[in-house]
Parts: structure tokens; sequence; C-alpha cells
């Protein structure tokens, strides 16, 4: 019937499982859904919970900008689990040929161009089109629908979103023109939740007053009245489709302007680092082209030659832009800069890559004004004036510090701890104005994405070290604890097995040798004058011995127990043995006592048991002496009587019914011990060497003296 | 008896074992505990496993980039190949198609995420070099699709290409009937860092050579990853050379920038334009006269074939070392024939 009850067992198992699994399912179910709700912190400069996966993004009055032509900028905030809501949002476009507007209901994102699942409704003012689709690692475009008065960039609209079961509808109004422009899509197997997000491509962009709230069926049905719902890409995703759907207007992609009165495009320009030899005595406008790696606190440019400041007067370029600038060259000590310029915009390109440099070859100048990318160790931080945070660095010998303005600090401050190993990227600058004279060049960073914690700070300073100990302590203590509850465990059971065999021998052979010999005393004594005596006073003589030894197997069964000493057992064991006697008997201890195994110190007793059995009934002596010695992973055992002695090498064996010496000389070989037994006259001395097997020793010495007084409650317990 | 009693004292070792077992009663009920924690850990263990064990069934393509059209197709055909044989695709790739260090950074992140395979169009023909390698230290079956990669096939990688000498001979074809075998031409496109331009460059010239001695080719032109900045060469190279009879752009960029500048010049019906690799916006160029032709490279097989190449190998099936597909020339009479439109096609969620 076992099986039946493990099959019970294991069904009692199931059950509770299947109860649990329920219970957490219901649990899920049942809880409490975040509600979507983001009230714009921009206006505040808040931006700490926006996550952002490319592009360059700061505040900027009161606004999120992505000043980068990156394609596939994104910028995420929300909950995943937010399912059907509104987000409502001012968008500017900031540059020609790209797109920029919200993501819905965003998982899985990443950087790049679609590395994300959701949907997506952006301005496009590469071809004057709304578009709606779905991303998932991967663009479905649903929608493009043509927008009336076409779309500028630097122009505000209104974009709403609604997102309600598997529709997804959205509205750009126009403010100046008071034109709305409608798209709706609808997906059999949608995404029903996810984050917010704003994403642009190609043109950069500019939101503010980013708002998202619950939305009702009623809300998106109120759109979806006045647009057309797509319900498949296919007839977007086929070239035919695609190319019969959107009106055609050839190629025109060309400069563009920034200024009205920009110069004609000069196709032949002195490369950047010709500037620097330009003579500021007589001077005259130059003309160069560079592409934007740094827009405030001052506008810079580079080529592949390098890279210099121009005077920008606020004009709206994004890092990634292509410029022609005129200008007189303004050539100083902490670098070259481009003053009463002209700008005009050539096209916009994505940001340019950075050039990987040590701090060692910053500090020559020969990457002053470009991008650069330097690994350095943080030493301190600081805030200053609320506007800016200035990062001290070390990187071998070279010191030099970081300074981002604006950018979203309030993300990174936080995180940055001293020591850590930080990878940056930035506009390499020796100017005094930043480096303060203090460090030979400092890096100008475009965003807080900038700062790239390569490696934390070392693990091994003083709180870690603190703590490492203190957990140190704490393993030590329960190792502790658990090495002393398993040998309690242990000794317990050795302890109850022994108390059990004693109780054995002495209801068994102790008893019953005690009847043997009542029974030949009566016979010895009785009115059977026919009974020879000499047997019988032989047997009776053994039933008397056997009937001691049961009675000292039993005191050693009983007295064996781990709290207490060698010597203090001795003097259990042995003082019984010389109670009904005049015999003096004396246990001493010298040495610091160690324990042997319960099996050795149980054949020890033995030995001496038997040693001072001889003494007290054959050589009748009246004082015996026990010393203990532990000395070098020895425990040597000498017991000393003043009786008659024998003759050893004459003694009784065991082929004659004597096993007291074969017996001890047997104990004494089991635990690899040497007995030695020397008698005359004057008296015997038994000695015993018995080696201290070292792997106990070791096992006990490797806990620190301390902890053997942690034992002390647990004796205390055991003892209860 | 002493004897007797040492036996059984002797035999207290057993004894000892068997009696462990019963002060032991809270040891073993503690190993059950602990037993039981060891087996709730193992189910954790599976769980996440399971969780890890996604990537084992992904196999991760990396193209040059997904900012434009022109890799879609290749989704579209991974994602095909990856239903039939029952895999998931991971797809994502740099923003911009000369993003070196982007790449490379994918694809060290599909290496370091126990992905079944690896597919990647490399954006350069040395920098991937390392992180292939180590794909394939790593067992990671991969195919190199569209350029070679200086790295012998076998042991865990295959080559599926464009044959770009087919590229540059069509090319060639057309423009020597374009121009009845007699003519100047311009090459606009170059790109030092990857043999594929030069490839093409080097068929034209062996095809015009051979086939149409009198058509030759005057002007040969690096590009760039940036359309205005390829219209401003080719404008200089409409204006230094007048009678300038054809352009062959060698990717989308130059196609653009060329489109671009023809257009700028007036110069859109004098001058053939006849374009290497597709993308969407050129083809309403074909439909409308202004582009004469594009010569498209079939990425949906690629991906395609890609994915069944993975799946094949790691089936424990040999797998061809290297493929080399064939592209086709598009021009108006043909663009709407199904095999054009389905390497057009950007729908990479329906298969085909």
């Amino acid at each position: 019937m076992k099986w039946l009850a493990q099959i019970d067992r294991w069904f009692g198992t199931l059950f509770c499982l299947a109860l649990l699994a329920a219970i957490a399912t219901i649990a899920y179910w049942l809880r409490s859904r975040p509600e979507p709700h983001y009230s714009d912190s921009f206006a505040s400069g808040g931006t700490a919970e926006w996550h952002a996966y490319g592009g360059s993004w700061d505040s900027f009055e009161g606004a999120i900008r992505n000043n980068s032509d990156e394609r596939g900028a994104k910028l995420i905030t929300g909950s995943s689990e937010w399912s059907d809501y509104e987000i409502e949002a001012e968008l500017l476009l900031l540059g020609p040929n790209g797109d920029a507007g919200v993501i819905v209901r965003s998982s899985d994102e990443e950087e790049g161009v679609d590395a994300y699942s959701g949907y997506y409704v952006g301005l496009r003012d590469r071809n004057n089109t709304m578009v709606i689709g779905r991303a998932d690692h991967g663009w479905l475009e649903y929608q493009a629908v043509s927008v009336k008065d076409s779309i500028h960039a630097f122009h505000w609209y209104h974009l709403k979103v609604i997102a309600v079961g598997c529709v997804v509808a959205a509205s750009a109004f126009d403010p100046e023109t008071r034109q709305e422009t409608i798209v709706a899509m609808r997906e059999n197997d949608c995404a029903r939740t996810g984050r917010i997000g704003l994403r642009s491509y190609s043109s950069g962009g500019l939101w503010k007053n980013v708002r998202a709230h619950p939305a009702s069926p009623a809300d998106i049905s109120a759109l979806v009245a006045r647009a057309q719902v797509t319900d498949s890409p296919e007839r977007m995703q086929t070239e035919t489709g695609f190319n019969s759907l959107l009106p055609y207007s050839g190629k025109g992609v060309g400069p563009t302007d920034s200024s009205s009165n920009s110069p004609a495009m000069d196709i032949h320009t002195p490369p950047l680092s010709s500037l620097r030899f330009v003579s500021d005595i007589h001077p005259f406008p130059v003309t160069v082209r560079g592409s934007v790696i740094l827009t405030a606190p001052v506008l810079y440019i580079e080529d592949s030659s390098g890279g210099v400041a121009v005077e920008s007067h606020g004009s709206a370029v994004k890092i990634g832009d292509e410029l022609q600038v005129t200008g007189v060259v303004d050539a100083r000590p902490g670098g070259v800069m481009l003053r009463n310029t002209i700008l005009r915009l050539l096209w916009s390109r994505g940001p340019a890559p950075p050039l990987s440099v040590t701090a060692s070859q910053a500090v020559t100048g020969a990457f002053d004004g470009m991008l650069v990318e330097i690994e350095g160790r943080l030493m301190a931080k600081r805030r200053v004036q609320g506007q800016s945070v200035v990062l001290d660095l070390q990187s071998g010998h070279q010191a030099f510090r970081a300074i981002l303005e604006g950018a979203r600090q309030d993300l990174m401050f936080d995180r940055l701890r001293p020591n850590s190993l930080l990878r940056l990227r930035g506009v390499c600058v020796a100017d005094p104005a930043f480096t303060e004279n203090l460090t030979s060049f400092a890096l100008l960073l475009r965003s807080s994405e900038d700062i790239g914690i390569a490696a934390g700070p070392p693990w091994w300073d003083t709180r870690h070290l603190v703590e490492g100990a203190f957990a140190l302590m704490i393993l030590v203590v329960v190792a502790v604890f658990v090495y002393f509850r398993a040998e309690h465990w242990k000794m317990s059971a050795v302890v109850e097995e022994r108390s059990r065999m004693a109780r054995e021998i002495h209801d068994t052979l102790a008893q019953s040798f005690a009847g043997i010999a009542l029974q030949l005393e009566s016979a010895l004594h009785g009115p059977r004058p026919d009974i020879e005596s000499a047997p019988v006073t032989m047997a009776l003589s053994m039933a008397r011995q056997s009937r001691r030894e049961a009675h000292r197997s039993i005191a050693a069964l009983r007295t064996l127990h781990t709290d207490q000493t060698l010597e203090n057992m001795l003097y259990k064991v042995l003082r019984p043995q010389v109670a009904e006697s005049h015999v003096e008997l004396s246990v001493t201890s010298k040495g610091t006592p160690e324990r042997l195994s319960g099996e050795a110190e149980s054949q020890v007793l033995r030995i001496a048991q038997e040693a001072v059995a001889n003494a007290t009934q054959h050589a009748l002596a009246t004082r015996i002496a026990v010393h203990l010695v532990f000395d070098n992973r020895m425990l040597i055992l000498e017991i000393e009587d003043d009786g008659r002695g024998f003759e050893v090498s004459t003694a009784p064996g065991s082929e004659e019914g004597h096993f007291g010496i074969t017996g001890m000389r047997e104990r004494a070989a089991s635990m690899k011990a040497d007995l030695t037994i020397q008698s005359s006259r004057d008296g015997t001395r038994v000695l015993l060497d018995v080696p201290i097997p070292s792997r106990r020793m070791q096992l006990w010495k490797l806990a620190p003296p301390w902890t053997r007084r942690l034992g002390q409650p647990l004796r205390s317990w055991r003892s209860h | 008896m002493i004897l007797s009693l040492d036996q059984r004292l002797h035999g207290q070792g057993r004894a000892e074992v068997r009696i462990l077992s019963k002060p032991g009663l809270a040891f073993w009920l503690s190993v059950g505990r602990f037993a039981r924690c060891l087996g709730f850990a193992s189910v954790l263990c599976l769980i996440m496993g399971g969780c890890r064990s996604q990537n084992s069934r992904t196999i991760a393509v990396i193209p040059g980039t997904t900012a434009t059209e022109f890799w879609e197709a290749a989704h579209g055909g991974a994602e095909a190949a990856g239903r039939n044989v029952g895999f998931r695709i991971y797809w994502n790739a740099p923003t911009r198609e000369d993003d070196v260090e982007r790449q490379i950074g994918l694809v060290e992140r599909v290496i370091d995420s126990d992905y079944a395979g690896l597919v990647v169009a490399p954006t350069n023909y040395l920098a991937l070099v390392g992180s292939v390698r180590q794909a394939l230290s790593r067992h990671i079956p991969t195919v190199v699709i569209r350029s070679s990669l200086p790295i012998p096939p076998g042991q865990g990688l295959s080559y599926i290409l464009n044959d770009d000498q087919e590229t540059g001979r069509l090319a060639a074809t057309r423009i020597g009937t374009l121009l009845s075998g007699k003519g100047q031409v311009a090459v606009l496109g170059l790109d030092p860092s990857g043999p594929r331009s030069v490839l093409r460059a080097r068929a034209i010239e062996a095809e015009l050579t051979k086939s149409f001695p009198r058509v030759s080719v005057i002007e040969r032109r690096s590009g760039s990853s940036y359309t205005a900045e390829v219209q401003e060469i080719a404008q200089e190279i409409l204006m230094d050379n007048p009678a300038l009879d054809a352009i062959v752009t060698l990717d989308v960029t130059a196609t653009e920038g060329t489109w671009a500048a023809l257009t700028a010049l007036g110069k859109g019906k004098r001058v053939k334009l006849i374009g290497c690799e597709q993308e969407v916006d050129l083809m309403a160029g074909i439909r409308h006269g202004d582009i004469d032709s594009v010569i498209v490279e079939n990425t949906y097989e690629m991906g395609f074939r890609a994915i069944q190449s993975i799946a094949a190998r790691l089936r424990g099936e040999s797998v061809p070392d290297q493929i080399e597909l064939k592209p086709v020339l598009v021009t108006k009479a043909n663009i709407d024939s199904d095999e054009v439109q389905k390497m057009l096609s950007v729908n990479w969620r329906v298969s085909h």
C-alpha cells in the first residue's frame, strides 16, 4: 500500500501546485493595471523618465528636441501595460527630407530605424504625407495620406493619436491653415499594450505639450468616422501600389538655404584644417564646408581634416547637417572660429561617427574642434549654476574635463559614480572658456547619450570591503553553526545508540551474570556437600568477573559524551571501579586537550578500565595514577600502580581463558596505538601512545578560536 | 565475553549509521526540503532556459541598413523561409549604410546571445572579418549575403552573393544597345572600401571593350552615402562633359543623386541613366522615363536561401559554399512582371 500513499502524496502536491497557479493567474488578471497617464514635464526641463534609443535629445525652450538627423531615433516612456489611450503633442520638424511623429503601444525597443514593436504616426515632409503603420523590427506602412498645403519644416502641428482595441487612428492639425488630416488603420493580430514614444527619421524634431490619457471606443469612433480605415499594408508594400498611390514629383533633392541671402553653392572649398594658417592681420571671408557635430553651447562643424567653431546667431541647424559657411577667420590660441558667418544648409546627413583617440593624443591639439571618443576615469562631478554638468576625468597622466550643457543632464548625473571608467563622445576643444586653463582640453558633449559607462568603480572600495567582511563573518558564523549542528546530530546518534546498548547489556548480560553468580553461590554454600567446590568456585569467579566487565561496559557506554574531556570521562569510568576498595585513584592531564574520534576514545577508556581492574583485582595496588598527556598530535595515556606486579612475558593469554591483556593489545592495534606494559615487584606501568588524526585537528583549527565559544549555546541547548 | 562485547561494539559503525537516521528525522526532512528547493530551482532554470532557448530558435539577419527599402525583400525572403523551417527571424541593422561600427556591434550582440544562426550583409569588406570569425569560432552557422568577405567558405560559413560581373555585363549591354554601339559613358559610385563596385565597373568596361568597342568610359568617380553629395559630383561630371551620353551608377545613392542632377540640369532626356541596386522611388523614375533602367539584385532570394542554408546546416546537411544569384535588368518593359515585382516587394510579412 506504500505506492498508494505515494500516489496520494503526488496528487496532493499537484493539487497544491494547481491551486497556487490558479491563485496566481487570478491575481494577475485582477491586479490593478496602470492607467495610461502622462503629463508633459519638458516645460520644467524634466526628461529623466524618457529613455533614448539613438538621436541627440535635449530640453529646448520648454520642449524636447532631437537635434540629430539620425534615422529612426526614438525617445520612449510609459508602461508596457498601457492599453487603450490617446496621446497628443505639438510637433515641429527640424529639417527637410524626413519625418517625425509619435509612437504608441511600443515594446521591445532598441536602436535601429524600425527596431521596436508598435505603431507609428508621422508627418513626412519628403513627400508631404501623413503616415501610419506598424513597426515590428521592420516597417509596414498602412496609409500615407497627402497633407493639404504641404508639410513644412519649422512649423508647428498638433498631432493626436488614439489606440483602442486593434484600431489606431490619428489626426494632424495645422493651427495656421486650420487643415486637419486623418489616418487610421486596423490590425487583426494587433499589439494591445505598450509605451508611448517620440520618433524622428532624418529630419530631427521638436515636441512639446506631450500628454497621454485613457481613451474609450467613443473617442476613436469619432475620429474613425471621418477617415478610411486600412486593414492591410499590402498595397503600400508593393512597388506598384506604393508608386500608384503617391504623386510623382521626380527627383528634386538638393541644397536648401537656411538664410535668405545665402551665397551660391561652392563646390571647391578649402579643408577646415587649413584655416589655422589663415592670417588674421588682413582678415577676409572664406567659404568652407563641414558637417555639424555640435550645436550648443557653440556650433562646431568638421570635415575629414579638422573642425572649427562657427558663430551661428541662433541658426536652426542640427547635428549631421552639412553646411557651407562663409565667414571671417578668427584664429585664436584655443582654436579657430568663423565669425560674421552666412550659413547655407547643403543637405542633411546622419551624425558622423567619432574618432577614437586617447587623452594623450587629444592633448596634442591635433583633434581640436573634432568629434572624438575618449575613455577616462571619473574623478569628480559637479553642476554649474544648474545649467551644465562638469565631469573631471583622468586618463593615464592626462586630466581633462567633459561639459554637458542642458541636455538631459538629470538623467545621467546621479548614475555617474566616482572612479567609474567612462567612454565619452564629444567635441575636443582647447578653448580656455571651457578648460579654464586647468586642463589641456575639454570635451563638449552633445547629449547624455554621449556618456557611456565602460566599467563601474572598482569593487574594492571601503564600503564594499566592509560589506564583504561582514558577509564573510556571517558566512563563517553560519558555517560554524552548521558544523556544530552536524556534529550534534552525529554525536546524538552515537550517544543514543550507546545508551541503548548499555541498557541492553544491563538488562540482559549483567542481569544474567548476577543470576548465574547467585545460583553458583547457592550451590557452593548450599546443603549438598557432594558438589565439587573447585569448578563451581571457578565458575562463580568467572561469572562475577563477567558481571564486572558488563558493568564496566555499561559505564563506558554511558560515560562517552562529547562535552566531556577525556580526563573527566576517565575519572567517571574508573572511579566506580575503585569505589569499594581503599585504592587511591588520581587522574591528571597535561597539554591542550584534544578530541579523538568516539571510537578511539571508547578504546582508550576500555584499556584504562582493564588496566585499573588488573591493578585492583590482581596486583592489590593501593595507589593508581592515570596520566594523560596531549603532545604533538599524540595522546599518551600512562597508568601506574604500586601493586605487586606480574611477569609480563608469562601472563596468561586468551588461550587460557584470560582476555584482559590480549584485549588491551587488540584495542590498541585497532586505533594504531602502541601499548607497552612494564611490571616489576614495585608496580606496573601501562603506556599507551595514541596518534591523533590530523584531519580532525585541521578542521577544528580552521575556525578562529572565538568561534568555539559559539558552540556554548548549542551545548547548553543539547544538555537540556 | 569481552570479545563478544567488543565484536558488538566494533559493529557500532554499522549501528551508528542505522541510529543516525533515527535522530536525523529532522535531518532527512531538511534534506527533503533541500531536495524540493533544488527541484524548484531546477524548474526555474528550465523556465529560464526556455526563455533563453527562444534565441536558440531564432536566426539573426543583419543587413547593411534598415533605413532604405533595398533590404526589405531580403527581410521578406528570410521571414518566409523562417516560417518554412520553424525559426524566428531577428532583423536589425545600422541606420546608415556606412555605419560599420554599429553593424559590428549588432553582430557581436548576436554572437553573445546564443542565436541559432547569423546572416549578415557586410557594409565593409574588411571590418566584419573579426566578428564573423568570432561567430564561426562559437559554432554559429553564418551566411554572408550580397558581397563576400576575405574568409574562405566552409566550417559553418557560406556565401550567397549577387553576381556583380553579371551586373556589369547587363549594364554594358544595355548601354551599348541604347547608344547603338557608340558614345561616351561615365561610371559613378565607385567605393574603394569593397570589391563590389570595382567588380561591376571592371565588368562594364570589359564587356564594352569586348562587344561595343566604340563606347568609351570617360569618367570614373567615387560616390557617397548622401544623395545631395552625389548630385554635386554628377553635376560636375555633366558640366565637364557636355557630350556625355550615359551614366552608369553603381549604387542606389549614386542613382538618386545622378537622377537629381539630370533633373536639375534638364538633361534627363539627353543622358541615359542606368542604375544598379533597387529602391522603390527609382522604379517611379523608370515608369516616367527619367531613368532608363535599374539592375535589380535578387535580395528576396538571398534572404530566403540564407535561412534555408542555416537550417540545413543545423540539421547536419551539407550546403553549397557559395551561390551567386543573377541580377535582373528592369526597364519600363518588364517592371510589372511577377518576377520583378517579387524582387521589389517590401512586404516582409507576406509569404511568397
